[in-house]
């Protein structure tokens, strides 16, 4: 018996060897880069290193707000991901709704081509919406951003799902015997019904909304429509590797590429704070139940 | 069934529907069509049947980067599935404490974007300034140059892939563990040991999403771009060993204006994601037991 205890123990404490091996892989990146944030830029080069500055500065942070683009770009992620998220649950709650309560030729085939829409590479579709919104004049514009979220398959996929599970056909039917219209049907009686599952899908889309990064390289042009990971991706570039101490603009870029990073994922910090468990629900989203 | 049946369809289905048709059905044709001319501005435009796939098969580049995300995928992937199973299995161990506390930690890379979480570990891999080497240096081995070495640049890919996508596997895999009776569990640990019990129970019944998050990686390494972009210099800064198939894509396209080449790279792309997704369903059977 006490052999096997004892086994057990060694075992548990492998276990816990593991876990915390992985926190410390986690947490030394954004701990590090704290530390960094509040050093001045001669303390990052210095040869004698520490994680506690020796001398803590907010001027990075004071940089970043007041003399850079930072919060402009801010603003725009915010409005991208805001407005991809409003335009997606209307859209696809709409279509959603369709697909689950109606019958029409070719539904199924179209739900079909809509699904297997998920395998192909953005990359493909990228060329033509480039040539698409500048024909339209849409290049750096938010539109761009926003428009094709719109189109995206796993939220009709999502809210079909989801309307057919939560919503009794035997509902809508009374209804409608009441004299209800097919619309005074959708937003007076489904839609209170499916709120939990429009907003799972709004911090979805806001997420990817706010973290897209390729697309938004592409389609935003100048650094005044820039979102937060295509303004900050600049930064290593112009500030470039090199292992003397910069100084001047380069200094300052340093500054913000350590502090940027951190503040950029306040909003999403907060949105999972708020919805802890829809966030997390929402990264299971589309995955194999059991 | 309601009345005005095709009046209220269309106005549930048209808006989705026109977005759907405008920006994928209509654009996929028209990437395929771009795809055999030689779009590019300033140039008149000409179909050149299938010149540009020609080009592709002799580009060096591109196989380069096919080279680059296979190792991502069969070095990478793994390991990050891996420890992602490992991970998600302790915390759902009845004999872990904190599980919370090492969830909530372990769904932090999950937030940030792509760029914010290379940006995080650009001072790590610094030379003279970087975490990585002041360790190394500090119990007398010598540092590195992380980012200017093959090796050490697909090394440092790796490490910031592993660390912001473990946390994202492990949430889908503990999902599916809860999924797994508990009743299952105990009446296997009657008369079989731990690890019998993941071998036998838990893996099994986790396997749909396992290869779920598989295939979801084969298609997301096939695409890396933001990662080898901003932490290796455009994907250069160690010769090619990190520049990868989207990048070349890029710096066609978007670069050097041939959207027509692009397009035809990014088609080369789809099809290898299709067929590697196909390949790698029917190798585990998939197809056969018909789920």
């Amino acid at each position: 018996m006490k052999h096997v205890d004892l086994h057990k123990n060694i075992g548990l404490l492998l276990c816990y060897l593991f876990l915390i091996g992985f926190v410390i892989y986690t947490l030394t990146p954004v701990i590090w880069l704290g530390s960094l944030s509040i050093k001045p830029i001669s303390e990052f080069f210095q040869t004698s290193k520490s994680f506690i500055p020796l001398n803590p500065t907010l001027e990075h942070y004071y940089n970043l707000f007041f003399k850079s683009d930072f919060l402009r770009w801010m603003l725009n992620s915010l409005i991208v991901a805001g407005g991809s998220a409003a335009l997606t649950i209307v859209v696809a709650s709409m279509a959603g709704y369709a697909f689950a309560f109606y019958k029409f030729r070719g539904k199924e085939t179209l739900f079909m081509i809509a699904l297997s829409s998920v395998m192909v590479p953005a990359y493909v579709l990228i060329i033509p919406w480039f040539l698409m919104f500048r024909t339209l004049g849409l290049i750096n514009t938010y539109l761009a951003l926003i428009l094709p979220w719109g189109a995206s398959m796993f939220s009709l996929f999502f809210m079909r799902v989801y309307i057919r599970s939560s919503v009794h056909p035997e509902i809508l039917e009374a209804a409608r015997v009441d004299g209800a219209s097919e619309r005074s049907v959708f937003f007076r009686i489904v839609m209170p019904i499916i709120v939990p599952g429009i907003a799972t899908l709004a911090i979805v889309v806001f997420t990817m909304a706010f973290n897209d990064y390729f697309w938004p390289m592409i389609a935003m042009r100048s650094p005044d429509m820039y979102t937060l990971p295509v303004g900050m991706a600049q930064w290593p570039i112009s500030a470039g590797g090199g292992s003397m101490g910069p100084t001047g603009a380069a200094a300052i870029r340093w500054g913000l590429a350590v502090t940027g990073p951190l503040v950029s994922i306040i909003p999403m910090l907060i949105l999972f704070i708020l919805f802890r468990d829809k966030f997390t629900k929402g990264l299971t989203l589309g995955a194999p139940k059991g | 069934m309601p009345k005005n049946e095709t009046k209220n369809l269309l106005f549930f289905l048209l808006p989705y529907l026109i977005l759907f048709l405008l920006l994928f059905a209509f654009a996929l044709s028209y990437s395929l069509i771009l795809s055999f001319t030689n779009m590019s501005p300033g140039r008149p435009l000409e179909f050149t049947g299938a010149t540009n796939y020609a080009r592709l098969f002799g580009d060096p580049l591109v196989w380069n980067g096919f080279k680059v995300v296979s190792t991502v995928l069969f070095i990478q992937v793994p390991i990050m599935t891996g420890l992602a199973l490992i991970l998600a299995i302790l915390l759902s161990s009845p004999l872990i404490r904190g599980k919370t506390i090492f969830r909530t930690i372990f769904i932090i890379p999950v937030m940030t974007s792509l760029v914010a979480a290379t940006l995080m570990w650009y001072p790590m891999f610094g030379e003279n300034y970087g975490v990585i080497n002041l360790v190394l240096t500090g119990i007398g081995l010598p540092g590195f140059k992380w980012l200017l070495d093959p090796t050490l640049a697909l090394v440092s890919i790796f490490t910031v892939i592993t660390w912001r996508w473990t946390g994202y596997n492990m949430i889908m895999f503990l999902a599916g563990l809860q999924a797994i009776p508990r009743e299952l569990y105990d009446a296997a640990a009657l008369d079989a040991g731990r690890l019998q019990t993941v071998r036998h129970i838990t893996l099994p019944l986790l396997k749909p999403i396992i290869i779920f998050s598989v295939v979801f990686s084969i298609i997301g390494s096939l695409q890396l771009f933001a990662e080898p972009y901003v932490l290796t210099g455009q994907g250069t800064s160690a010769g090619f060993a990190t520049y990868t198939v989207a990048i070349r894509l890029y710096n066609i396209g978007f670069i050097q204006g041939q959207f027509g080449y692009a397009s035809a790279i990014g088609w080369f792309m789809a099809l290898v994601a299709v067929c590697g997704t196909f390949f790698f369903l029917k190798r585990l059977g998939f197809f056969a037991r018909g789920e």
